[in-house]
C-alpha cells in the first residue's frame, strides 16, 4: 500500500502542468484540499496554505479559504485576471501539499467521490480545475514564437522513434542541442534595462534614465539557452543496436520516469533473426560462433517451437505476477484476461509470439512482453534457433508499441524539432492521467476504450454527413 | 549633499570567471560588444580576458580593427573574425602586416587576403615561414601551378592552418589506390573538393565502401561528384534503403528513372520523395519508422 500510495504522489506532484497558458483571461481555480486525518498535520498545513493566500499582492487576484464539508478536508478557491500572478502562488502550495492531476485532460471524468475512492486518507492531494482551457490553448499557439513561452511549453513527455546505431546518450544530446538552437533562434528575451543617474548640474536633482543593462547581451553572458537547460531522459532505453518508439521525458520531474517505468506497459517487439549462425552475443555485430544449415526448417515449424515456447512462458506469467497457479486468486485474475508482474525485477514476461514473416534465412517475429531488455530478447531469438536446430542470431530488434504510445505518434529523427516536439508532448499528455498510470486496465477496458472512441467518430461522422 | 549618486554601487569583483561584472564600467569591453565580438567565447582564453579587460580601446584595440578594416574585411565580420581568433590583440601589428605582404608578394590580391581572413582567421597566426612551408607542401604534393594553388587556398583556407600533413598525404595515396585516378584526375578532384583532404581517412575508405559496394557505383561516378566523399552519409543511406525498398535504385545516368547522387546525398526529403521518387512523403516517413 505504502508504495502504492507512494507513486500516486510523486505522480500528483508532477503530472500538474500549470504553465501552459498566458494571461489575459479571467480564470478560476478550484482547490480541493483532501487531508490527512492526523489533525496536527492538517492544522499546520492549514495555516501555511491560508498564510499564503491572504498573503496575494495583486487586485486582480481574489482569494478564499475556508473548511468545506468535514473535519478533514478544506476548499479553497483562486480567481484572477493573470494566471501569471497566481501560479507562483499555486506552485507554493504545492509545495507544502501535494498537488494532483489537472483537469485539462479530462474534466468530467472526475469529481469528489471518485477522488474519496482514489485516495486513502493518509495522504491528501489538491484537486486544480483549469477553466477556459480551449481560449488559453489558442492563446498559447500565438504566443507560440516566443522563446519563453516556447520553454514553458516544453515540459512533459514526448515520445521519439529512436534510430538505429546511436545510443540513448547519443539521442538526448541531439535532442538537447536541437532544443537550444531552436529556441535561440526564435525571438528571446530583450535585454534588461538598469538605471544610471545623471548629476552634471549640482544644483538640480539627478536625472534617471534607463540604458540596456549590457551584462545581459547575449554576446557577453553567452545565448539565452544552453544545451543543458534541457533536462532531458528517457524511460526504458533501447540499445545501440536497436530502434523504435521511446518515451522521453523534458523538463520534467525525474520521478516520472520511474513511475511510467513501473506502470509496466505493455511492449511490442518486431525481433528479425537470421538462421544458420550464431554469434557470441546473439547479436549481429559480434563474432560468428557456429554455423549450421537451415533448409529444414519451415514457417509451420516456426510457429509450432514460438507457441510451445509460450506456453512456458504463460506459466511464467503467475509466477512473476506472485500467485499460485492452482489458486482460486489466480483464476480470478486469469478471468480478467491480462496481468501484469508485480516487480521490475521479477524478469521477463512474454504474452504472445508470432512469427509475421518468414523469408530464409530472415524471419521476423512480433513479440509482446514485459520486464525485457535488448539482452533478453537477443536471447530469445537464440533459444529458438536452438530449437529449430538451425541456430539464429538477432539482426534488428525495433519496438512498435510502448503501451499506449503507438509507431504513429514518435518522431522520426528528421522531425525533431523545437515545434514538433512541443506538438506531441501536448498530444502525449492524456497517457498519463492517473487512471491510466496507476491502474493497469485490462484488455477488456482498452477495447471498450477503442470502441467508445469508434462510436464517437462514427457519430460525428453521420452528424456531419446529415448537415 | 557631497555624496556622488555615481559611486554608491558596489565595487566590481577582483576576480571572476567572465567578463560580464565588468562590461557596465569598462569603455573598451562595450566597444567591442558593438563590434560584434562575443565575449562570451572569448573569456575562454583567460589571458585574453584578463588582457581585455584591462585594455584601452583606443592604443590596443583600435589599430587591429582598422588593420582588419584596411586589408579589406567585410565591417560586419570584422566581430566574427576577432571571435574567433582572439589571441590577435597579442600579435604586434607589424606581424600582421608582414603576412599580408608575404601574400600578396605571392600574388594573392588583397580581396583573396580578406577572404582567407573571413574564411579561417587563425591563418594570420601563422608565422610567414609556416605558411610558406605549407604553400609549398601542398603544391608539392599536388603538383600545382601557382594559378591552381591560389584556387586551392581561396577556395579551402583551413588547408594552410590544418596540422597533421600526413593525413592530407594519406587522403592523397587513398584517392590513388582506390579510385585508381591519374595524376591530372586526383589535381581535379582534391582542387573542386578541398575539404577532403583533411577528412578522417578511415571514414573516407568507409564511405567509397560504401558507395562501391553497397551502392554498385563505378570510381566515375564518385569522381563525378566528389563531394559524396566529404559529406555525411546519414541521409544517403536512408534514402538508399528506401529505393531499394521500392525497387528503385537506378544510378546510371544513361537509363531511364536515373537517380542522382547529389540527390541522394543533400537536399530535403521533400524534394527526393516528390521530385525524383514521385511517392509522397508521408510514405517515406513511415518507411523510416521500420529502419
Amino acid at each position: 500500500m505504502n508504495r502504492v500510495r507512494e507513486r500516486e504522489r510523486g505522480l500528483a506532484q508532477i503530472i500538474y502542468d500549470p504553465v501552459i497558458f498566458e494571461d489575459t483571461l479571467w480564470r478560476q481555480v478550484d482547490i480541493l484540499v483532501d487531508t490527512d486525518s492526523e489533525e496536527e498535520f492538517n492544522q499546520r498545513t492549514f495555516c501555511k496554505m491560508k498564510k499564503l493566500l491572504e498573503k496575494l499582492p495583486d487586485p486582480m487576484l481574489s482569494a478564499n479559504l475556508d473548511i468545506f464539508g468535514g473535519v478533514d478536508r478544506y476548499n479553497a478557491q483562486l480567481s484572477g485576471r493573470s494566471e501569471r500572478l497566481w501560479l507562483p502562488y499555486l506552485q507554493k502550495l504545492q509545495a507544502v501539499c501535494w498537488a494532483s492531476d489537472k483537469m485539462l485532460v479530462r474534466p468530467q471524468k472526475r469529481d469528489e467521490h471518485a477522488l474519496d475512492e482514489e485516495f486513502d486518507h493518509s495522504g491528501f492531494c489538491i484537486d486544480v480545475h483549469v477553466r477556459h482551457a480551449e481560449q488559453a490553448e489558442d492563446e498559447h499557439n500565438r504566443s507560440m514564437a516566443y522563446s519563453p513561452a516556447l520553454f514553458r511549453a516544453l515540459r512533459g513527455i514526448f515520445c521519439v522513434y529512436k534510430p538505429n546505431s546511436v545510443g540513448m546518450r547519443g539521442v538526448i544530446s541531439e535532442i538537447q542541442h536541437i532544443l537550444a538552437s531552436d529556441l535561440n533562434s526564435c525571438k528571446c528575451r530583450p535585454v534588461k534595462q538598469r538605471v544610471v543617474f545623471h548629476e552634471d548640474d549640482p544644483s538640480s536633482l539627478p536625472t534617471v534614465t534607463a540604458v540596456p543593462d549590457l551584462s545581459d547581451d547575449p554576446l557577453v553572458i553567452g545565448p539565452r539557452y544552453m544545451p543543458d537547460d534541457f533536462r532531458v531522459t528517457f524511460v526504458d532505453a533501447l540499445g545501440h543496436h536497436s530502434s523504435g518508439v521511446t518515451v522521453m521525458l523534458v523538463n520534467e520531474d525525474w520521478a516520472l520516469k520511474r513511475i511510467i517505468s513501473a506502470a509496466r506497459y505493455m511492449r511490442t517487439y518486431h525481433l528479425t533473426g537470421k538462421m544458420g549462425t550464431a554469434t557470441l552475443d546473439s547479436t549481429a555485430q559480434s563474432r560468428v560462433l557456429r554455423r549450421a544449415t537451415y533448409d529444414h526448417v519451415s514457417l509451420d515449424k516456426v510457429d509450432r517451437i514460438l507457441a510451445k515456447m509460450q506456453s512456458g512462458h504463460q506459466r511464467y506469467m503467475f509466477e512473476a505476477a506472485g500467485v499460485q497457479m492452482d489458486s482460486q486468486e489466480a483464476y480470478e485474475m486469469a478471468v480478467q484476461g491480462f496481468f501484469r508482474p508485480i516487480a521490475k525485477n521479477s524478469g521477463q514476461v512474454v504474452y504472445s509470439m508470432k512469427c509475421i514473416e518468414f523469408q530464409p534465412p530472415f524471419f521476423t517475429i512480433e513479440v509482446h512482453c514485459i520486464n525485457e531488455n535488448t539482452e533478453s530478447l537477443a536471447n530469445l531469438i537464440h533459444n529458438l534457433g536452438a530449437q529449430l536446430k538451425c541456430l539464429s542470431h538477432c539482426v534488428t530488434l525495433r519496438r512498435v508499441r510502448y503501451g499506449r504510445f503507438l509507431l504513429g505518434q514518435a518522431l522520426h529523427r528528421n522531425e525533431w524539432t523545437a515545434e514538433n516536439i512541443i506538438a506531441n508532448i501536448r498530444k502525449c499528455k492524456s497517457f498519463i492521467t492517473i487512471d491510466k498510470v496507476l491502474e493497469s486496465p485490462g484488455i477488456k477496458q482498452i477495447q471498450q476504450e477503442e470502441m467508445a472512441e469508434e462510436q464517437k467518430h462514427l457519430s460525428e461522422g453521420n452528424r456531419l454527413l446529415g448537415s | 549633499m557631497g555624496v556622488n549618486l555615481k559611486d554608491l554601487k558596489p565595487a566590481l569583483p577582483s576576480q571572476s570567471a567572465s567578463l560580464a561584472p565588468y562590461v557596465n564600467d569598462s569603455e573598451t569591453l562595450q566597444q567591442l560588444v558593438k563590434l560584434g565580438i562575443d565575449l562570451s567565447k572569448l573569456e575562454k582564453e583567460p589571458s585574453v580576458a584578463t588582457h581585455l579587460a584591462l585594455a584601452d580601446f583606443e592604443t590596443d584595440c583600435k589599430p587591429y580593427i582598422l588593420f582588419f578594416h584596411s586589408v579589406g574585411v567585410k565591417p560586419g565580420l570584422i566581430g566574427d573574425v576577432i571571435t574567433r581568433y582572439p589571441k590577435v590583440f597579442f600579435e604586434p601589428i607589424e606581424n600582421l602586416e608582414v603576412r599580408v605582404n608575404y601574400f600578396t608578394s605571392k600574388k594573392f590580391s588583397l580581396a583573396d587576403v580578406a577572404h582567407i581572413i573571413e574564411r579561417k582567421p587563425s591563418v594570420m597566426a601563422m608565422t610567414t615561414k609556416e605558411i610558406d612551408a605549407k604553400l609549398g607542401y601542398l603544391q608539392k604534393l599536388y603538383k600545382l601551378n601557382g594559378n591552381e594553388l591560389r584556387l586551392l587556398v581561396n577556395r579551402c583556407p583551413s588547408l594552410i592552418a590544418f596540422k597533421n600533413q600526413h593525413v592530407i598525404a594519406l587522403n592523397y595515396q587513398l584517392s590513388k589506390d582506390l579510385l585508381e585516378l591519374n595524376e591530372s584526375q586526383r589535381k581535379k578532384m582534391f582542387l573542386e573538393v578541398p575539404e577532403i583532404a583533411f577528412r578522417d581517412p578511415d571514414s573516407v575508405q568507409e564511405k567509397f565502401d560504401y558507395l562501391t559496394n553497397v551502392l554498385g557505383l563505378p570510381a566515375e561516378r564518385i569522381v563525378e561528384y566528389p563531394l559524396c566523399l566529404s559529406l555525411s552519409h546519414q541521409s544517403l543511406k536512408m534514402r538508399h534503403k528506401f529505393l531499394a525498398h521500392l525497387g528503385r535504385t537506378q544510378y546510371d545516368p544513361r537509363l531511364p528513372n536515373y537517380i542522382p547522387l547529389g540527390i541522394l546525398m543533400g537536399g530535403s526529403d521533400k524534394e527526393f520523395c516528390e521530385k525524383y521518387v514521385k511517392v509522397s512523403l508521408e510514405v517515406y516517413e513511415e518507411f523510416i519508422k521500420t529502419l
